[in-house]
This record gives C-alpha cells, structure tokens and sequence, in this order.
C-alpha cells in the first residue's frame, strides 16, 4: 500500500496527463484503480476535473458572472477574430429540426446568454451589472451602453420609454420603468434620479441600497417597488419582506413590511399603511397642479391642417399614400422632407405652457432597417407666416415653405429648429415624440392660427439600401396622424 | 396561480444550471467537444422530457440524472477505446459529483479570486490554454518555452490553485491565502 502522500502526487500527476499530455492504457487503469478503491481520491479527482472545467467554462461559456478574461486582466488582448466566440453555441442542439419551433424562444433567450458572454469577452471595465433584458425600450443619451446584455460600469442609464432588466452583481434585480433616470454606482447600490423601478433583491444580494435625492432605501431581504421625482419626493410599496428608509433630512429611520408603503419628501417621510390599491404613482404630480390645466389634442387631419412629404427632383421615385416619407443621403441632402400643418385656431390666441408632437413611425418598405445607423430628426418650425397656405396636393419640393436651393435643405431665414428626436439602429417603427419649450413658444407665437412643421433626417446615409423612414399621415388607416398635445398656460 | 409557460420555466432554470450540469459531465468526460456533445444531447432530453420535471423539486438533481444518462449512451455509441473509463468509474465518479455539488459550486467561487492573484505567467498560460484554446505545441513558440517546461507550468498552476482554494475554503472567514 502506497501512504496518502504518494497516492496523492500520483493521482495528480495522471490528472495532469489526463488533461494536458499523453493519457495511456495503464494510466486509465491505475487512475481507475486509484478513485475506485479511495474516498478521498474519489473526491480530489472531482476537485481537479471541475476546476479544469470551470476554468474553460469561465473563458467561453454563458452566463459566466465573472469571465476568465476579466480576471485576467492586463494580460495580451483576447483574440480579436470572433470566430472562436461566435462557434459557442453547439449547432447539434437546434439542428434537431423538429424542435426549432417550440426552441424559438430558448433560442432567443440562449442568444442572449451567448452576447452576455461576448461582452464579458470584451469588456474589461469594472462591471457592476449586466442590462439583462429590455422591453419596447427607448433611451436618451446614457452614458453606459444600452445594447442588451450590456456590462454596465458606473454611469447613467436614462430609459425614455419601455422598461429595462438590470441585473447586479450581487444579484440584486432591478426592473426600471421608463421614462426614468438610474444612475448606477456600485454592485450593489444605485441612485434613482426620477421613475420608477420595481426590484427583487435575492439572498447574497441584501443590504442592496436604492438612494434618492431625499432619502436612501436599504433593503434586507424583499420585493419593492418604488416611485421618485427629481425634486425629491417618492413612494415605497413593499411586496414582500423588509425594506428600511433613511431620511436624513428630518432623521428618521423607518423600517417597512410586506404590503406596507411610505411616502417621502424632502422634507418628511410619512409612515405607510396598509395599501389594497395598486400604487398612485402620479399622485405628486396631481397634488402639485389640483387645478385641471386646459389641455388640447391636435393633429394634422383637423380644421385647415394637413400632411405631406416632398421628393427632391433628382430622385428616384419612391411613393407612399399612407405614410410621411423622410429621407437625406450625403450626395444630395434630404430627399424627402416632411411637412406638417397644425389649424391652431381652437387654442383662440392662449399661450402654449407645453407642447409635445408625437410621430408614429412605420417601416416604409424601402431599403433595409439592418443597413439603417442611428438616426437623428430634426423638426423645424416655418417662421414666415405667409408660406403656411401650402395644400397637400400642389406641394412640390421647390415650391414647399423654407426651401432652400443649397442642397434642398431648410432655409434658417424663414425656419427656426425645434427640437430633435432619435432612433436606434435597425429600428424604424414607434411613436416619437419632440416635447420642448422651443415648441411651445413657436406655437404661443403663432399670428394666422396656422403653424407648419418640417420633419427631416439630419443623418444623411451614404448607403442606398438603407431605409427610408415613415410616420403616418392622414390618411393611414390605422395610426394616429401627426399629434400635437398642448397644456396652455393659465389665464 | 397561472401556470407559467414550460418553454420560459425551462430557459429560467436551465440559465441557472447549465454551468455546473457541463462542469458535471465533464468530470467524467474530460474532453471539450465530447462533453459540449453530451451536454447538449441532454438539453435535448431535458427539454423533450420536462414534463415529467415535478416543479419545487431539484432541477439540478433531475438534470444531472439525465446527464449521466447521456454519458453511458455516449460511452456505448462510440466506438470502444482502451482509453475509455469503464462504467464502475463513471458511476463512482458521477456519485461524487453528485454528492459534492454544493462543496465545488463553493470552490468555483472561491476559484475566481484564487486566480485574480496569480502571477503574470500563471495567468498568461491559463489565458492560452483555457480562452484560446491552444494546444501544448501551439503555445511553445508564444511562450518561447519547450512542450515540457509549458506541462510543468500547466500542472504547478493547476494544483496551485487547488491548493488556495482549499486553504482558503478551511479558514473560517475565508479569507484568500496562498
């Protein structure tokens, strides 16, 4: 019998051969011999071949929380080629074709996995959390990625629309609601500037702290919803477990159970009660304004408004009588412009206070979303009053208001910009919306209850096949026309 | 309750599981594209036969099952070798793995900060070895050191670590230790 010692070295030394070098015949037998007739070999033998297994599952595999490459560090940069990461998913698996239909959704999911363990592939950044999964979302300018399955460091997510899963390190998750403003600073700490969020904090994750602008949550143990404003007010829901408050500012400390609320502000934190209801989550926002501001609806399809898109000459033809085509290529500048017009006589000269136009895109049909970038849009408002009496059926691209001849661009003598929107790329359908004090005042400041409204692409794509972007007019069957919603201001 | 969806349910718990199931299979399989093979013919069983998954009770458990399964049904399939381990071993050694589940899912964990202090060639020759997939003889002349001196390296760096996560897992605070 050979001592512990040397049963060790030996059972080492044919795991080593087994893994990297020449594993014989006899080596399988002694190696057999060995883990049968010893429990203690049994088990060092499972510690060697899962460590070996975990080191290769680390630097390929999915849902790695932590991937080798990240631990590695400063070392040489990982291969650059892709194909050693895109081969990770083995094709045996969805060539079982009776099974691709029913796999659809496992396939989309596992997709994910496999970008989640891309990124961690090559991303290097002290990541704190993973943007697991998003819904229908928007953002404005983040300054962390946005992509799904993104590695997210310190940063600002700012999701316009729809809602997005982020995962934390810690395993603490968080559903953020949009419009909302999260702003992310640790493992397992973020700060939440405005929106709403819903969060489920498991086990390893607890003490998983949500700070807002008056208070600071810091959960042991739950699910919790909670609802904030950038000017400090918010509302906690418990769903499950305990959450407690912090509220410096007043100094209490208040400690929530399942199915109990609170409601903060900056100046006190009221304890909560028993909530049957479903959280008012605008309920601030109604106490801030209890007298109704007049609000009217507008769109382009009521009174003297109308809707049409112009080609540039030059062009080739491209013809949609449901939808408002906009187009711009670097050779020859906007190729399909977008005009708007709005019959503001209903508003009888009130001033605007807020104003918001909403577009609802559609794809058009030309070209390739795939090949489309980001894209940036422009709405300008024509400032020259006697240009507003354009009709649909005898606008030409020359003859339409703010024409200018440099490149049939607007010309900013008789058009002042309004504000900007932007889609994602590859996207080419959704409601969009341009909500800006600059609207507001062009419309206040309006003189023959008539307003005209430019649309047009500011990036110009070189690429042919790229799409030609599209929002209803007023003659699309089923989406809403070109709306404008105002709040006047009080009399 | 609504029953949730059996394709989401599947998905939800095999994100969970997946990693230690191909770890599993490949402590009796130590071949890369054998396991991934294995593992993935199991997916395939798994989800054919997740019906008679009774939800609440060990996914893991009833995954491995099925797992180990699919290595005898390898074993048989392809064509015999001297090198092959014979069933005893792979029962032996599957029963290990099984029992010590919670125990390596614990020095996986602990393996992650082990390797965060290795030094600059450890690590180097684990980058090679484990994220490019390079064999001993393709690693020689990135290194620039012999066939022999890269399996020494190799198997100093593979019980190194071994041993810190041992160390390491036997203090009570679990503090790292080398």
């Amino acid at each position: 019998m050979s001592s512990p010692s040397e049963s060790r070295d030996t059972l080492l030394a044919l795991c080593d051969r087994l893994l990297d070098g020449d594993f014989t015949a006899e080596d399988r037998a002694q190696l057999e011999s060995l883990v049968l007739g010893d429990p203690e070999m049994r088990r060092l033998y499972v510690e060697i071949l899962h460590q070996h297994a975990a080191l290769r599952q680390s630097a390929s595999r999915l849902g790695s929380q932590q991937s080798l490459s990240d631990m590695l560090g400063s070392l040489s940069e990982p291969p650059t080629e892709p194909s050693n990461i895109v081969a990770m998913p083995s094709p045996p698996f969805w060539r079982a074709q009776i099974f691709v239909n029913r796999f659809a959704p496992i396939a989309a999911l596992l997709l994910i996995g496999v970008g989640l363990a891309l990124f961690a592939l090559l991303t290097r950044k002290p990541t704190l959390a993973t943007l697991a999964e998003v819904k229908e979302a928007r953002w404005e300018s983040s300054s962390v990625s946005t992509e799904p399955g993104a590695k997210l460091g310190v940063g600002r997510l700012r999701l316009a629309a729809g809602t997005a899963r982020i995962v934390f390190r810690s395993g603490a998750e968080v559903s953020l609601e949009g419009p909302a403003d999260l702003e992310l600073l640790s493992s397992n700490t973020c700060f939440l500037h405005s929106g709403a969020l819903v969060a489920h904090v498991p086990e390893p994750a607890h003490g998983f702290q949500v700070r807002m602008e008056s208070a600071r949550l810091i959960d042991h143990g739950t699910d919790f919803g909670i609802s904030a404003d950038s000017s400090g007010r918010a509302q906690v829901q418990v769903l499950q477990g305990e959450v407690e408050i912090q509220h410096p500012a007043s100094g209490a400390d208040l400690h929530l159970t399942t199915h109990e609320s609170a409601s903060l502000t900056p100046e006190r934190l009221s304890s909560g009660r028993r909530e049957e209801t479903e959280p008012d989550r605008y309920a601030f926002a109604r106490l801030e304004h209890p007298a109704k501001k007049p609000v009217l609806t507008l769109t382009t399809s009521t009174g003297t408004g109308d809707a049409a898109y112009v080609v540039s000459p030059d062009s080739r033809l491209h013809y949609s009588d449901t939808l408002l085509l906009v187009k711009n290529s670097p050779e020859t500048h906007y190729l399909r412009k977008a005009f708007l017009r709005f019959d503001l006589s209903s508003l009888r000269n009130r001033p605007v206070a807020d104003a918001a136009l909403t577009l609802n895109f559609e794809a058009s049909g030309f070209g390739y979303a795939t090949l489309s970038p980001e894209c940036a849009f422009v709405v300008y408002g024509v400032t020259d009053d006697s240009q507003n009496d354009w009709s649909a059926a005898n606008l030409t691209w020359e003859n339409a208001p703010a024409f200018s001849p440099e490149g049939g661009s607007v010309d900013a003598t008789r058009a002042i910009k309004l504000g900007t929107f932007t889609m994602p790329q590859g996207v080419v359908s959704g409601a969009y919306t341009v909500n800006t004090p600059e609207l507001a005042a062009f419309l206040s400041r309006d003189g023959n209850h008539r307003a005209t409204l430019i649309v047009v692409r500011e990036t110009a794509v070189a690429k042919t096949n790229a799409a030609v972007h599209g929002f209803a007019g007023n003659r699309h069957p089923t989406l809403a026309p070109p709306t404008l919603r105002l709040t006047l201001a009080e009399q | 309750m609504p029953s949730p969806d059996p394709a989401e349910e599947f998905v939800f718990l095999l994100a969970r599981h997946e990693r230690p199931l191909g770890a599993y299979v490949m402590t009796m399989v130590p071949h890369a594209q054998d396991a991934d093979d294995i593992l993935q013919e199991a997916k395939v069983i798994m989800w054919r036969h997740f019906a008679k998954f009774e939800p609440g009770t060990n996914f893991g458990a009833w995954a491995r099952k099925i797992a180990f399964h699919q290595v005898l049904a390898h074993r048989k399939r392809k064509q015999r070798d001297r090198l092959d381990f014979s069933e005893d071993f792979l029962r032996a050694v599957a029963e290990e793995a099984d029992r010590g589940v919670d125990h390596l899912e614990h020095r996986e964990r602990v393996l992650h900060d082990c390797l965060a202090k290795l030094p600059a060639d450890h690590r180097e020759v684990l980058h090679l070895r484990y994220h490019e997939n390079l064999s001993l003889e393709d690693m020689a002349p990135r290194l620039d050191r012999s066939v022999g001196a890269i399996y020494r390296l190799l198997s100093r760096v593979r019980h190194c670590l071994h041993d810190c996560v041992t160390k390491t897992l036997s203090r009570p605070d679990n503090e790292l230790s080398f």
